[in-house]
């Protein structure tokens, strides 16, 4: 509306909120924490601090596990199977959200540390119609909890959620610490620093995340592994995928998918089916 | 059967691409006294009367697949055939309406050998009102012979671009756009802008405005060419008149069946990428720049909340100019004498000009000169259907039916 009638004055009735909008804005305030909303893939979902806003490269990672999704979700509706995803660091819900949309026929849990991202998440599927086929896990110990087997205490996500997945998706903490000192103010002050910050490497969160990958996944599955990443990431990941300790995970890089900046962004993994049995996931 | 074979026949004819709708002249035929029906005086040509009765056998055709249960069976075909038997209701109409007026008019006619003086005026009365009806159907059902073009119902992108001329050029730009916003919304339209490139000093270089509705195209397929203005610039000093241009092209908005584009085609990428990206940033705009290698089109989309909306809209925006660029290619192959060309806004020819001092338009290619104050405040309809009725005289002369 602004952008048509530019050159008109505003109403009396818009002008005090717009000019308090202008103020929070000033202050670094996010838009869309100001707004309230923002448009992501094909929905527009609510978003309030201190949840992470998702950013257009995540709407890319959803593009990508759909085109390698959608047969198989069809396949296993034909067949009366469910087809089950898991979000890991679930945020605003937007991916896994994002996903249900467009496959009518699957199930996502989305799994967080923080209680304002479960809430928001259940919020936003509630709004989408979708909490039918959303859950929303709070685990406040995160996936390290499920990096490891037996776990240090176990916890009632733990039992949702072992070895029923076929698909992963993470758009995990990815910046090394050293980076967040330099973000712009918008994401340092209001941003949850637990959706942002992976440790010295930026990798601590997805290494968490690999590891309890042969927990989640089904064998049957398509066992795919997707996540969003620093642009120094995918060869250090194929690097430690191969060394040692994580070799036993039966883990591998199967691709890494540059974004749309040209910068790489995307990984793509898969789990063999086999490896990760006990024990050998602790590394 | 002969009738499924009429029915496939004109259900082709009708339901051909735009080629079909750009008849290649035909030898002019005779109007003909049609001796058989009675009146003496015939105002319709046979010819016409013929083809819109073979209309009316399509039609009638299309309305027994209705009943048929294999038909009733497959929701596609349904569709499909409600749909084309829909297009034809007005032949059926306009005919009977005229088959209608034949009998009055007959019946009329041998009132009139009665003796009664009064029988005689009535039937004088009813023999004028029949022949003026009749005179109306004629013009009708002259234009339902026309082929309808098939972009017609689409909506479109409607695109301004300033001509050469610096500052003023941009203004009268933004002025056009404005005055079709206002036309679109007298007509009941949905506009939507899709893109804007602002000028420094005001006015603007150029705009896309997604534009939804009733036969959007109908109407707006005439606006495309080089709309020229004749007035005293805001930014002139010194009084004196300039002219300036600008571009309006009209493309009909299609669906990725209608167009299709290999991926190897495109090139794109977000850009005003600057920095890290990804978690490390919070964008609000996104930006897409496109490119499609073989034609050189080149496209920035910013518009949306998204960057994958506005990756939407610039796959949109390539299908609606790679569809206008076979359109052209199209009407180019027909070399057509016509007046009223339906452009897409490529050729540089000019349209209309505005002259300001004399408070008048001229469309060239109608010869006429409209009010300028009403034409700048989107009261274009008066010129709009001139062409549409001039253009519907130049494609029935074609036919070789007079107008």
């Amino acid at each position: 509306g602004l952008f048509r009638r530019g050159g008109e004055p505003l109403p009396e009735a818009v002008r005090g909120p717009f000019e308090e909008m202008c103020l929070q804005r000033l202050r670094r305030t996010p838009v869309q924490y100001i707004v309230g909303d923002w448009d992501f893939h094909e929905l527009t979902l609510r978003l309030s601090p201190p949840v992470l806003i998702p950013r257009p490269e995540t709407e890319e990672l959803v593009e990508l596990v759909l085109a390698s999704s959608r047969k198989p979700a069809k396949a296993a509706a034909a067949a009366g199977r469910d087809f089950r995803i898991l979000d890991v660091g679930c945020g605003s819900g937007a991916i896994g959200l994002a996903l249900l949309r467009q496959l009518p026929n699957a199930e996502c849990v989305g799994l967080d540390v923080s209680t304002e991202a479960i809430a928001l998440s259940r919020l936003n599927a509630r709004e989408l119609g979708l909490s039918s086929r959303y859950e929303a896990v709070l685990e406040p110990l995160g996936i390290a909890a499920l990096a490891r087997w037996p776990p240090p205490e176990p916890t009632a996500a733990a039992a949702g959620v072992a070895r029923r997945f076929d698909v992963l998706v993470s758009n995990a903490p990815y910046i090394p610490s050293a980076d967040m000192l330099s973000l712009p103010q918008e994401v340092r002050r209001f941003e949850d620093e637990r959706a942002l910050c992976g440790g010295q490497d930026g990798l601590d969160v997805i290494r968490d995340v690999l590891r309890a990958a042969p927990l989640l996944l089904r064998p049957g599955g398509t066992r795919g592994i997707w996540l969003e990443v620093d642009v120094s990431h995918p060869p250090l990941l194929r690097d430690w995928l191969q060394e040692p300790g994580a070799r036993g995970l039966g883990v591998g890089m199967v691709r890494w998918i540059p974004d749309l900046s040209g910068r790489p962004r995307f990984c793509e993994l898969q789990w063999d089916g086999e490896g990760g049995g006990d024990g050998s996931r602790v590394c | 059967s002969s009738s499924m074979r009429r029915s496939a026949l004109w259900t082709a004819a009708l339901s051909a691409g735009a080629q079909a709708w750009m008849v290649t002249p035909r030898a002019p035929v005779r109007a003909t006294a049609a001796a058989s029906r009675g009146p003496a005086c015939v105002m319709v040509d046979a010819f016409v009367l013929d083809r819109l009765r073979e209309m009316r056998g399509v039609h009638d055709d299309l309305t027994a697949q209705l009943e048929d249960p294999s038909v009733q069976a497959n929701v596609e075909a349904m569709l499909r055939v409600t749909r084309e038997r829909a297009k034809l209701d007005g032949v059926v109409e306009a005919l009977s309406a005229y088959e209608g007026c034949e009998q009055r008019l007959t019946e009329a006619k041998e009132l009139f050998n009665e003796d009664d003086v009064e029988l005689r005026e009535m039937a004088r009365a009813e023999i004028k009102e029949a022949e003026q009806e009749m005179e109306a159907l004629d013009a009708r059902m002259k234009v339902l012979l026309l082929p309808s073009d098939p972009n017609d119902e689409r909506n479109v992108m409607f695109e301004i671009r300033a001509g050469t001329g610096g500052d003023e050029a941009a203004i009268w730009a933004s002025d056009l756009l404005n005055l079709y916003e206002r036309y679109a919304r007298e007509q009941g339209w949905q506009t939507r802008l899709v893109s804007k490139s602002d000028s420094e000093a005001g006015g603007m270089r150029d705009a896309t405005m997604e534009i939804k509705g009733q036969s959007v195209y109908s109407k707006l397929k005439f606006e495309a060419g080089v709309h020229r203005v004749q007035r005293v610039p805001a930014t002139e000093t010194q009084g004196r008149i300039h002219t300036s241009t600008a571009t309006v092209a009209i493309m009909p908005e299609v669906d990725e069946v209608s167009v299709q584009i290999n991926p190897g085609d495109i090139e794109m990428h977000a850009a005003r990428s600057g920095g890290a990206g990804g978690q490390n940033v919070n964008k609000v705009e996104t930006a897409i720049d496109l490119t499609h290698k073989p034609t050189g089109i080149r496209l920035f989309v910013t518009q949306e909340r998204s960057q994958l909306k506005n990756k939407e809209l610039a796959m949109q925006m390539l299908r609606a100019k790679l569809y206008a660029m076979q359109l052209e290619e199209q009407h180019a192959k027909v070399a057509s004498a016509r007046k009223m060309q339906v452009g897409t806004g490529a050729r540089s020819e000019k349209i209309r000009t505005y002259n300001y001092k004399d408070s008048r338009c001229t469309d060239h290619r109608l010869g006429s000169n409209f009010a300028l104050d009403g034409v700048m405040s989107g009261g274009i309809e008066p010129i709009i259907q001139q062409c549409i009725a001039l253009d519907e005289q130049e494609r029935l002369k074609e036919l070789g039916v007079d107008g």
